[in-house]
């Protein structure tokens, strides 16, 4: 938190520098928030996660003609309080360069009571897989001479993802629980150049991306006992003690090139290509002791100790090119064909030593040590072949057509260790799905209206939940009269997959309307109202008696949503409110209501304040709910 | 010699006054003050060789010299529809992204370029009519409903855009998705723990994509799952009842009357993939 707002009064005084400096236009709102929290602070970080804190409302700078840039755009919203946070830079010199930077800061928390949580029914909460964590990713573009012929292209990534939390280790015939940080960072240079030479244009790039990461787990204070808290064979399984380390890198080196050129006035060819070598190393080292159980080597064992080597390589590719014509009487056709590989081979070496093995009848085994070696391999192909016809405007109408058929071919070969029933998990596959789709569009004066259907057909199913049919309607509705705004959406779709033994069924509707009434130019009224449904289910056996039964997954829910906004120079007025509620197999309400005013003061000063509630109830389960409030005052700068 | 420099500086300054006072964008910037201003932030100026004459305007809104002579409005082009359309894309029609005469999903709409960018008077880069948060909203309500639901990706105050993930242009891939540089899928240019490779891939992954088992907008379920329950989730796949393509996959054995086998992944931890453990138990 005190980097957090290290950085946003860094940000904001850099921003003050700038300002003095330059002729600029500016935003600056810049404030503090409180939240207030009644319930499941556990739910809440997972879906809202807003804090206490300094929070930058919005930040906008444009400077112009500052020696090194034509113009400059800042832009930056989020950090300290809020959950995300986004800073934008663009500038330029004229026909010198165009420089675009980008940075991303996204916290991540996971921290359920009930899921992934065996020992809800003896009030153990929250659940044993919760993380809580920081995304930083930035992003930079530099192209050199825009507009020129030769452009030559830089970017660059940084992406660093810290997070401590909890996960489990099965062993022993237990699962314990464990806690523990780990790191993830990727870096990714590119450099190329951009070309524009008369009827082409193409842009090569070569790519470099490096990626690491590790993480460190030990025994949760206090979780030897295990998940499962009754004896195994008349002893208790437990863990004293419990360390893993475990360390992740890989290389790639990748190319893209991007072609395009204009045959003729009414011919155009693009063609694309992408390579991809991606190449990971892994390592992993546990160590434990305690009092275990292992059914698969018929022993009870004193301690557990495993060192892991991988290896896997992932090489792929892609290429397609698409052709654009504009034919007689106003008719545009697009043929398109792509073709994609890839590949993964891969390899693992496990080393397993079992310490102080005893056999279930109590004769001495001593140490036990396994040594498992593992290889697998997949490789898929797709190709895809498809043809957009779009007819010329019939007036205010517009009609198109699409054919694409797609071939699916995947060799796979796990490796025996994979194998637990004998049956096709091996071997070469294929699918070929068709998609036939159209649509039409009226924009006529105040009307926009669209529709379009799609259908999907497949000659067969790889793994269970492909589907062998699919349909959908979508259709979309816009209307403006006068002081009235009227927007509407709806989708309709169905899918299955008849197979005897899967009998997967899928459909769903949604519709939701949106009416807004602007009686005067600086105030707006609106009200929404959607409806949602989903409907899935499929044979699955149940594992503890074999039995065949249905899975079945169901969404019956309404979002109703009201509003209002009053704007008049630099005095604002905005509140608003949307409650969604579902019906279906995870019954739930959630609603969330907010009010904000801005007022101005004099030389460009204003003050500002916003509150938000936010209430979530979950119908089986009351310990998730919670209501919370977040007061935020501002102060606003604008010139 | 005093004097001669004080003359010579004076005459210096005049020119120098002289030159800083020109108008540029003459004539169109002598009637067109505020608007020749501005453009001279525009990121279009940047490709442009100088902004100093009326080339860059003609560039546009082609010859204004009848318009320039009698002030008449309607001697003067203004691309808008199918016909601005046509002049931004004889820019940014060459550009990856922009496929010219490609009905991309917006295009096959009837939308032109002026539906969401304004050139003169952007609200917000690049160069957008409204704000990009609320750019997409009004015909997109369903996706709004989508992120309304309470697992979803974060999309307030410095959060996701809609542009995050898809390429309003449309181009490559479904639903106008973008693509990682590398040509995977947007998910992982955010999640990159789970981009691999790993040894132990799983199937859900090899043979589909992420949306096999999360909703990408949001959802009523945790982890933005597709199912509220994991196990069942798990067991439309991994079921012994027989399938013509991929076999059991394994079969779950567990009781899963028992909470400690409710969620799979309590154990099953790295499920995307692995590269110690076949059965993703590391």
């Amino acid at each position: 938190m005190k980097k957090e707002l290290a950085f946003v009064c860094g940000l904001v005084l850099l921003s003050s520098g700038v300002l003095l400096a330059q002729e600029q236009t500016t935003t600056l709102s810049l404030g503090y928030q409180w939240v207030t929290l009644k319930g499941s602070e556990e739910t809440f970080r997972t879906q809202v996660d807003e804090d206490d804190g300094l929070v930058l409302d919005q930040l906008r700078l444009t400077l112009k003609e500052g020696g090194l840039y034509d113009t400059l755009h800042l832009s930056a919203s989020g950090f300290g309080g809020s959950p995300t946070g986004t800073l934008r830079l663009t500038a330029g010199l004229r026909q010198a360069y165009l420089l675009n930077l980008t940075y991303h800061r996204g916290r991540r928390v996971f921290q359920l009571l009930d899921y992934a949580n065996p020992l809800l029914a003896a009030g153990v909460t929250p659940g044993q897989h919760n993380a809580s964590g920081v995304m930083d990713r930035f992003d930079l573009a530099l192209e050199l001479f825009p507009g020129k012929l030769i452009r030559p292209i830089f970017t660059y990534q940084y992406l660093r993802e810290r997070s401590r939390g909890t996960t489990t280790v099965h062993l022993g015939q237990d699962e314990f629980l464990l806690g523990g940080t780990s790191f993830f960072r990727t870096q990714e240079f590119q450099a190329g150049v951009g070309l524009h030479w008369g009827f082409l244009t193409a842009t090569v790039l070569q790519g470099w991306r490096n990626q690491d990461g590790e993480s460190s787990f030990a025994l949760y204070p206090g979780a030897g006992a295990g998940n499962n808290r009754r004896p195994v064979l008349g002893r208790d399984v437990t863990l004293s003690s419990f360390r893993r380390t475990a360390k992740y890198s890989s290389d790639a080196p990748y190319t893209t090139a991007v072609v395009s050129a204009r045959l003729a006035s009414f011919a155009r060819l693009s063609g694309r290509y992408v390579y991809h070598d991606p190449e990971g190393d892994f390592n992993l080292a546990e160590l434990a002791a305690g009092n275990l159980v292992a059914f698969k080597l018929e022993r009870f064992f004193q301690g557990f100790q495993e060192a892991a080597l991988g290896e896997a390589k992932q090489p792929n590719w892609r290429g397609e090119g698409t052709l654009e014509l504009n034919l007689p009487a106003g008719f545009t056709l697009t043929a398109k064909y792509g073709q994609r590989h890839r590949e993964l081979s891969g390899w693992s070496l496990v080393q397993e030593t079992y310490l102080g093995a005893v056999n279930f009848s109590g004769a001495q085994g001593g140490d036990i040590t396994r040594l498992l070696t593992a290889r697998t391999g997949l490789t898929r192909d797709d190709k895809e072949a498809g043809a957009t016809l779009q007819a010329p405007s019939l007036g205010p109408l517009n009609l198109w057509a699409s054919f694409t058929t797609t071939q699916q071919e995947f060799t796979l070969t796990p490796d025996a260790q994979e194998i637990v029933v004998p049956g096709n998990q091996g071997g070469y596959f294929e699918r070929e799905v068709e998609r036939r789709a159209a649509g039409a569009a009226l924009n006529f004066g105040p009307v926009r209206l669209s529709v379009d259907y799609r259908r999907d057909e497949a000659d067969r199913i790889v793994v269970r939940t492909d589907v062998l049919e699919l349909s959908r309607w979508r259709a979309r509705a816009q209307v403006r009269l006068g002081i009235l705004e009227l927007a509407a959406n709806a989708e309709e779709f169905d899918a299955e997959n008849d197979v005897p033994s899967n009998g997967y069924e899928v459909s769903g509707k949604d519709w939701t309307a949106e009416l807004r009434l602007n009686p005067w130019e600086n105030l707006s009224v609106w009200g929404a109202y959607g409806e949602f449904e989903a409907n899935t289910a499929m044979v699955i056996r149940r594992p503890e008696d074999f039995s065949l039964t249905s899975s079945l997954y169901a969404e019956d829910g309404t979002l109703k949503e009201g509003g209002l906004s009053y704007k008049l120079g630099k005095f604002v007025g905005e509140a608003g409110y949307w409650q969604l509620e579902n019906e279906g197999s995870r019954g739930l309400s959630f609603q969330r209501a907010f009010a904000r005013l801005e007022v101005p003061l004099p030389s460009g000063l204003g003050l500002g304040f916003e509150a938000a509630r936010y209430k979530y109830e979950q119908a089986s389960f009351a310990l998730a709910d919670y209501t919370a409030r977040r007061y935020l005052f501002l102060v606003r700068y604008q010139n | 010699m005093r004097v001669k420099l004080e003359i010579l500086a004076f005459f210096g300054c005049l020119a120098l006054a002289f030159t800083v006072n020109a108008q540029p964008f003459a004539p169109c910037g002598s009637c067109h003050e505020d608007l020749a201003k501005a453009f001279a932030r525009n990121v279009h100026a940047l490709a442009a060789p100088s902004v100093e004459n009326d080339a860059v305007c003609a560039s546009c809104h082609g010859d204004g010299a009848a318009h320039a002579g009698s002030g008449d409005p309607a001697l003067i082009k203004v691309p808008r529809g199918a016909e601005g359309e046509g002049v931004c894309l004889s820019c940014h029609g060459r550009e990856e992204g922009f496929w010219v005469g490609v009905p991309g999903v917006h295009s096959r709409a009837g939308l032109a370029c002026e539906s969401c960018h304004k050139v003169h008077a952007a609200k917000d880069q690049p160069l957008l009519a409204v704000a990009s948060r609320s750019l997409c909203s009004p015909c997109h309500r369903r996706e709004e409903m989508q992120f309304r639901k309470p697992f979803a990706h974060k999309t307030d105050r410095g959060g996701m855009e809609c542009v995050s993930c898809h390429n309003p242009h449309g181009g490559k891939g479904q639903k106008s998705l973008k693509e990682t540089k590398t040509g995977d899928t947007v998910c992982v240019s955010c999640h990159v723990n789970l981009r691999g490779p790993f040894v132990f891939e799983h199937g859900a992954v090899a043979t589909g994509d992420c949306t096999r088992c999360h909703q990408p907008h949001g959802s009523n379920n945790p982890k933005q799952l597709v199912r509220a329950r994991v196990d069942l989730l798990c067991l439309e796949c991994h079921s012994s009842v027989g399938n013509p393509g991929v076999g059991s996959q394994p079969p779950s054995f567990h009781d899963l009357r028992s909470p400690r086998y409710q969620n799979c992944t309590t154990c099953h931890v790295t499920i995307h993939g692995s590269s110690s453990s076949p059965m993703f138990l590391r």
